[in-house]
């Protein structure tokens, strides 16, 4: 019967008229539903689904005779799927009866089949068909795993799947209803990796700690500080030692330019005069790759640990050369300086910030600048019971203040509280980017676009995915007022280019200052293509960051009220970064039609009028919004893996067919497809592209093979740049983005990612990935940028993507013991490093696999602590104990298991 | 506790990586009260002091009721007592300040003079040209050459002279563009054919020292007596007949090379000049009537201000089928920084050059502060008065010692195949330069050891490298490295 014809239902017609419903219905039984063997259940199954679809199709009575199984109600339908699902799932097809309550609408009803045998694989095999569904389907599938986990007690993946869904309440209620200590702290790891932060001091979650009364404080404390990564400098320094990379290295140590043919033509050491670009790229490759370890060879004075007697001598000596550096840098470039202080201290804020204070005092402006940037880059991912970083910088935002030391202050409250949704920074820095300050001092200027992009940027970050009103409200109020003068330029320009139409002679009488219609004609566009009107535009994506349709409201205003260069771009942002690692296929097919316009009109037309003016005009004439979904379409595509191997194929058809604009920004585009993960494919492409004839290709490409690098420490991509510093050796701004990229190449001494990626790939820390899109949205436009004389301070932002790619036990006591209250608060609040031994391999794919498959392979046995690639999967290596999650990333608690010793007795005898 | 926490309540407080536990704040006190407390603790002074309170920082004068304190909360007190940084007095110059055609050459770490292009086998011609341009009296000869251009006859040695003052010119410019000298080589080739020998329609490698002689010796048909003084040495030469010890003959000579026989006994420079001053020869006696054994004995009876020494490395032999063939003799042999040819003098001469080397040494030894240092010299400048620096002419008087200046090295085995390279000293300006950057890695080098000084350059053709001293003093030969072939040495001046 199985084989009947298709189209039929024949299956579906027997089963009805053989065994009526009524009859199973009463009895309860299954109606013997599994008497015919697995392929028929599953066939019945298919059938069903197509019938269902087909009542959704017509609605309506059908026309044609009906067919014995149209006449069955949708009760019918439904009672058999309720006999099917069960025998699925009894035997081991769980994959099998997700599809058929999917194909049914009826996965809300899931988690009533689940019980903790066969919760795993069903919670699993939703989590995997989530990222192909469409749009309200996916989160349907996401709600059943988190229900079916929830049911089962699994907190820990619970928990994943509700920061999946980017779901508040259910983040707070899995914690509040997790009651081990242990596995509470676990979760804490979590949430600080995702950069979800909780307080249990007031707010939802401090629930779990009233009870408790004063008895319940020493784990509060303890917990805090694991979900505030308090001691994460400490244990990633304990990594470095472990894995002996606490020597300092030097610029040039990277650079390897003894390697380099031709020699030391471009030693650093030998050139007469100082190049201020070479140096801020020394700066920048030496905040990289000493990151977080507290010493370098450039800024820090060198540790006193050297010698006891000598310590102080040797640092006064050192001391000399560090404050040298800083004003080896031009401008700007001293803030970056001092700045990177706050990279190489980074996490470190109680032995970090006295070492910034003196800074703060200093002279220079630009010092300042730098010094309020390494406050923030010192608490990035890591909060501070005393919440210092907002008392040193609040008030350098003051309009008072310097331009630059306002944006650096704002930027560094931006890296600091990243997904902090701190309310004090919403209430300081929202007025100042609507303009609501504007009237209450005496001046009433308006506040410059650069103060405001910087402060909506850091708005975007802190209040990352949160939808927040205010901070909303408030960029685009300042968009608003943006479009009006575009709006006023643009008439202006009409109004210049009637005057001299109609009066030929009296060009003059025209009240515009512009006698020209040239500048002005061009001040419209100008003006809609500023960078800082793009990063303004950012912050409010950024509050949108991967919140599906929730947008909608926001994206009716900003269409109606901005001048339309303006929206397309605007709305453009919003879409991309609403979708973010959504894999929706809609938005991504919406993007490529957008990248595969081809604007006719303009660079013909306008070419030919005024040759001089060609360059910048090229640049104007293609709409910003291109180049943007490009990224975007990395973005979307970005946490899946189908998905990505397509977009990439895409990307090489629009490197042949694409507009310029569109070309350059491919090479970010495949960088943010495969961060801190050099494939070897990609590592081809884009070399390739860092040869391209269009410097801003070439430039982009460059860059992007250090993000797809970042903190690998991969030879291949080390001996690529190498060459290309070779081959630029005379172009000082592709040279910058060679040792950049090679600083990022060498993040961490290899020890840190940028991926955004975490928890076996499942999640997308919202926090990294807002780091990440701030660099590779300024990447877009890298002239006016990460170029430019000021802006490259825009680079420190990565920090928020900054993470130890470690896998790092600690103990967490014995399993199956019941502890109280002050026993927990002990093993949380100690929870010392325990090396034990993990394999360590590539991922596999184990979703709706039978059996108990091996989860890695080609794996390699270390003793914790270890570092993990991107792609790579660690399990214990030993079964004395168990860790408390499954997914083995960044820092675990392990259990010990029970009986152990006993265990060990027998097999001693 | 309960009667002081109305008046007093502890705190903790955190700075740098210390706790201090248990500080009790008087509520009723204002700030600075507290932080002059904090003082006492920490020595951080009240006003680098930054007290933070769960992130509002704590204001000055305010009372320490109306701030939000807890029991046994943690302040953190951020500040030190570093110095605050403060800019250096000198200014640094970035390359981007720079005018536009010296940026590069900056960038790239060239503080040296151009290089030159190989066109094809012309080695032994640049490194030439490299060695003769440290001769700075030289350049300035060639400067002034051509401007009055008094009807010269416009021969071949005309246009070599005016093609060697351009291609000077060139090279003495600092940038890291090498510079393609087709122009000296046309017209070298057309005043001597002998360097436009091809062999299969390639020009052949040539002789350096051919090259090197051959030039200055047209330089000093144009340039004329101030060539003389720069380069000719003047030597007297007796014949002793060995039979008739009073047959004597005394005849003058002037060379522009000083020859280094290269034999078995010779391990130095200064030996294998010697050797070379002897010139033993059979001649007809006139007292003995036949032929006999004249023992010569060359002395030097003038200096020059430029001394060239030549490493006879390369003579011809017959080989096993009787064709001459040219060999070179790979023997080691080293050589001084500073060569002293004083004993190799005439001695009315060395009586005449006594004074000029007193008073180098004097200098020399003001220079190395033996008299006391600085203090002792500005003193006795003070005593004297400025009669006394009137009184010190410039030092212009030869001394009998020389200070290498330039090596041209050779690689190979034959004269007309390898390589030539030529190993330059730098001008004193730039060596100051390098003084400088030296002293910054002063510390790094002293635990590597000692390097050498810094302050020679390396010209293989266009490829130019910084090299120390040390490197330049391995070129002593014995191997198949480079080896010094021809030494150019600059008089101490006294």
């Amino acid at each position: 019967m199985a084989f009947g014809t298709k189209d039929k239902n024949e299956c579906l017609s027997y089963r009805l008229e053989g065994s009526p419903i009524s009859q199973t219905a009463a009895d309860g039984s299954d109606g013997g539903i599994g008497d015919w063997g697995h392929e028929y259940v599953k066939h019945l199954a298919g059938e069903i689904g197509a019938e269902f679809n087909r009542r959704q199709m017509e609605p309506v009575e059908p026309v044609d005779p009906p067919t014995r199984s149209s006449s069955a109600t949708d009760d019918e339908l439904m009672h058999l799927v309720r006999l099917i699902v069960p025998f699925h799932i009894l035997h081991n097809a769980e994959p099998d009866a997700v599809d058929l309550l999917i194909e049914v609408d009826q996965l809300a009803t899931l988690p009533g089949y689940i019980d903790s045998k066969n919760c795993e694989r069903t919670g699993l095999y939703l989590l995997s068909i989530a990222s192909y569904l469409s749009e309200p389907d996916d989160d349907v599938a996401l709600a059943a795993a988190y229900t079916i986990y929830r049911k089962c007690g699994k907190h820990q993946d619970a928990m994943r799947v509700a920061l999946k869904r980017n779901a508040g309440d259910d983040v707070v209620s899995t914690f509040v209803d997790t009651k081990d200590a242990v596995e509470r702290k676990q979760l804490c790891y979590l949430l600080a990796r995702h950069g979800y932060w909780l307080d249990f001091e007031d707010g939802p979650a401090a629930v779990c700690f009233e009870d408790g009364g004063d008895s319940a404080e020493p784990l509060r404390e303890a917990l805090q500080g694991a979900i505030s990564n308090a001691r994460l400098s400490e244990n990633y320094l304990s990594l470095a030692r472990d894995l002996d990379v606490m020597e300092p290295k030097a610029a040039e140590d990277v650079y390897k330019s003894h390697l380099v043919e031709g020699g030391g033509r471009s030693a650093s050491g030998s050139a007469a005069a100082d190049s201020a670009q070479q140096n801020l790229a020394a700066t920048y490759v030496n905040a990289f790759v000493n990151a977080g370890f507290g010493q370098d060879k450039l800024m820090l004075p060198a540790s006193s640990s050297g010698g006891g007697e000598n310590g102080e001598a040797e640092a006064a000596d050192a001391a000399a050369p560090q404050v040298q550096w800083i004003y080896k840098n031009k401008e700007h470039g001293k803030t970056s300086a001092a700045g990177s202080i706050g990279m190489l201290l980074m996490w470190d804020v109680e032995g970090g910030l006295p070492q910034i204070d003196k800074y703060l005092y200093s002279t220079e402006s630009h010092v300042i600048a730098g010094a309020l940037l390494a406050v923030g880059m010192i608490n990035a991912n890591v909060r501070n019971e005393c919440d210092p970083a907002y008392a040193l910088l609040y008030d350098s935002v003051d309009r008072s203040k310097d331009l630059h030391v306002r944006t650096a202050a704002m930027l560094g409250l931006g890296i600091a509280y990243a997904g902090c949704r701190k309310e004090e920074v919403s209430s300081l820095l929202a007025p100042i980017i609507s303009g609501e300050g504007d009237a209450d001092d005496g001046t009433g200027a308006e506040e410059p676009l650069e103060v405001q992009a910087y402060a909506a940027l850091a708005l975007g970050m802190v209040f990352v995915s949160t939808c927040d009103e205010e901070c909303t409200q408030a960029i685009i109020s300042a968009l608003m007022a943006k479009s009006a003068t575009i709006v006023e330029a643009a008439a202006a320009e009409e109004d210049t280019a009637m005057a001299a139409e109609g009066a030929n002679g009296d060009g003059n009488n025209s009240n515009t200052a512009t006698p020209a219609t040239t500048p002005s004609e061009t001040k419209a566009k100008e003006l809609a293509h500023d960078p800082m009107l793009h990063l303004l535009s950012l912050g409010l994506g950024l509050l949108f960051l991967n919140c599906g349709s929730k947008y909608d409201a926001t994206m009716e205003i900003l269409k109606t009220m901005l001048h339309p260069t303006l929206a397309s771009y605007v709305t453009t942002v919003l879409e991309v970064c609403a979708y973010a690692g959504s894999g929706n296929v809609l938005m991504i097919q919406k993007l490529l039609t957008l990248c595969g316009e081809h604007p006719e009109e303009a660079p013909a037309a306008e070419g030919r009028d005024n040759d001089d003016e060609d360059r910048p005009k090229d640049k104007l004439a293609f709409p910003a919004h291109q180049p943007l979904a490009v990224l975007g379409l990395s973005l979307v595509g970005m946490s899946e893996d189908i998905g990505s191997e397509m977009l990439l194929r895409s990307f090489e058809h629009l490197l042949q067919y694409g507009e310029p604009c569109v070309r350059k920004a491919i090479p970010l585009a495949v960088a943010l497809l495969c961060v801190s993960q050099p494939k070897v494919g990609i590592v081809d492409m884009l070399s390739r592209l860092s040869h391209d004839t269009d410097p801003e290709v070439a430039q982009n490409a460059i860059f992007a093979l250090g993000i797809a690098s970042a903190g690998t420490n991969n030879a291949r991509v080390a001996n690529i740049l190498r060459q290309l510093s070779g081959y630029y050796y005379k172009d000082p701004s592709a040279l910058f983005m060679v040792r950049i990229a090679q600083g990022l190449a060498h993040m961490g001494k290899g020890l840190l990612t940028l991926s955004p990626h975490h928890s076996d790939r499942l999640l997308i820390s919202n926090v990294a990935l807002s780091g990440l899109l701030v660099v590779l949205f300024a990447g877009l436009d890298m002239s006016s940028t990460l170029l430019s004389r000021k802006h490259h301070v825009l680079l420190y932002v990565l920090s928020t993507a900054m993470n130890p790619r470690m896998l790092m036990t600690l103990d967490g006591g014995e399993a199956g013991k019941e502890l109280s209250a002050e026993e927990a608060a002990e093993v949380c609040a100690l929870n010392k490093p325990l090396p034990i031994s993990a394999r360590v391999g590539e991922a596999v794919d184990v979703v709706a696999q039978a059996g108990k498959p091996k989860t890695v392979t080609g794996f390699q046995t270390h003793v914790t602590p270890v570092l993990l690639n991107t792609l790579d999967r660690a399990e214990l290596g030993t079964d004395e104990y168990e860790p408390v999650t499954g997914v083995l990333e960044g820092f675990v608690l392990v259990k010990k298991v029970k009986g152990d010793d006993d265990l060990a007795a027998k097999k001693k005898e | 506790m309960a009667s002081s926490s109305t008046t007093a309540i502890q705190v903790h407080v955190k700075h740098n990586k210390t706790l201090y536990k248990d500080i009790s704040i008087n509520l009723s006190q204002p700030s600075q009260v507290f932080k002059a407390q904090l003082f006492t603790l920490t020595g951080v002074p009240v006003d680098r002091q930054k007290v933070i309170i769960k992130g509002k920082p704590l204001a000055d004068d305010i009372l320490m009721s109306t701030v939000k304190l807890k029991p046994n909360m943690t302040l953190m007190l951020m500040g030190s007592s570093e110095a605050i940084p403060e800019a250096p007095a000198v200014e640094t110059i970035f390359v981007e300040d720079l005018p536009e055609e010296e940026q590069l050459g900056a960038l790239m770490g060239n503080r040296f003079s151009a290089g030159l292009a190989n066109l094809g086998n012309t080695c032994y011609m640049n490194s030439t040209l490299q060695c003769l341009r440290v001769v700075e009296p030289l350049r300035t000869l060639l400067e002034s050459y051509g401007a009055d251009s008094e009807a010269p006859t416009p021969d071949s040695s005309h246009r070599l002279t005016l093609a060697t003052k351009n291609v000077m010119a060139e090279i003495t410019r600092k940038t890291s563009k090498p510079v393609s000298p087709y122009m000296f080589l046309n017209v070298l080739r057309e005043a001597f054919p002998t360097f436009a020998q091809q062999q299969n329609g390639i020009y052949s490698q040539q002789d350096a020292e051919e090259c090197w002689t051959q030039l200055l010796y047209t330089l000093r048909t144009r340039l004329g007596e101030p060539m003389v003084d720069l380069f000719g040495i003047d030597t007297k030469t007796e014949l002793v007949c060995e039979g008739a010890p009073d047959e004597k003959e005394v005849y003058n000579t002037t060379n522009y090379v000083m020859k280094c026989n290269i034999t078995i006994d010779v391990n130095h420079l200064h030996e294998g000049l010697k050797l070379a001053l002897k010139e033993d020869r059979e001649k007809r006696s006139t007292t003995l009537g036949t032929d006999a054994m004249f023992t010569g004995t060359a002395k030097l009876t003038k200096l020059p201000k430029y001394l060239t020494v030549q490493m006879m490395r390369f003579n011809t032999k017959r080989n096993n089928d009787g064709e001459f063939v040219k060999q070179k003799i790979l023997r080691s042999v080293s050589f001084p920084m500073v060569l002293d040819v004083f004993d190799m003098c005439d001695a009315a001469y060395q009586e005449e050059m006594k004074d000029a080397r007193d008073s180098l040494r004097e200098m020399e030894e003001v220079k190395a502060g033996l008299h006391g240092g600085e203090a002792a010299a500005a003193a006795a400048a003070a005593a004297s008065g400025d009669a006394m620096e009137v009184e010190k002419p410039t030092p212009s008087r030869v001394t009998g010692q020389y200070e290498l200046v330039a090596v041209l090295t050779h690689k190979g085995r034959s004269s007309d195949a390898g390589h030539y390279v030529g190993w330059v000293r730098e001008e004193e300006q730039q060596q100051k330069d390098a003084a400088a950057s030296a002293e910054q890695n002063a510390a790094k080098r002293s635990k590597k050891g000692d390097d050498g000084v810094p302050g020679w350059v390396k010209f293989d053709d266009d490829t130019v490298s910084a090299v120390t001293s040390d490197e330049v003093l391995r070129l002593h030969g014995g191997g198949d490295w480079h080896m010094g072939y021809l030494f150019l040495y600059r008089a101490k001046l006294g």
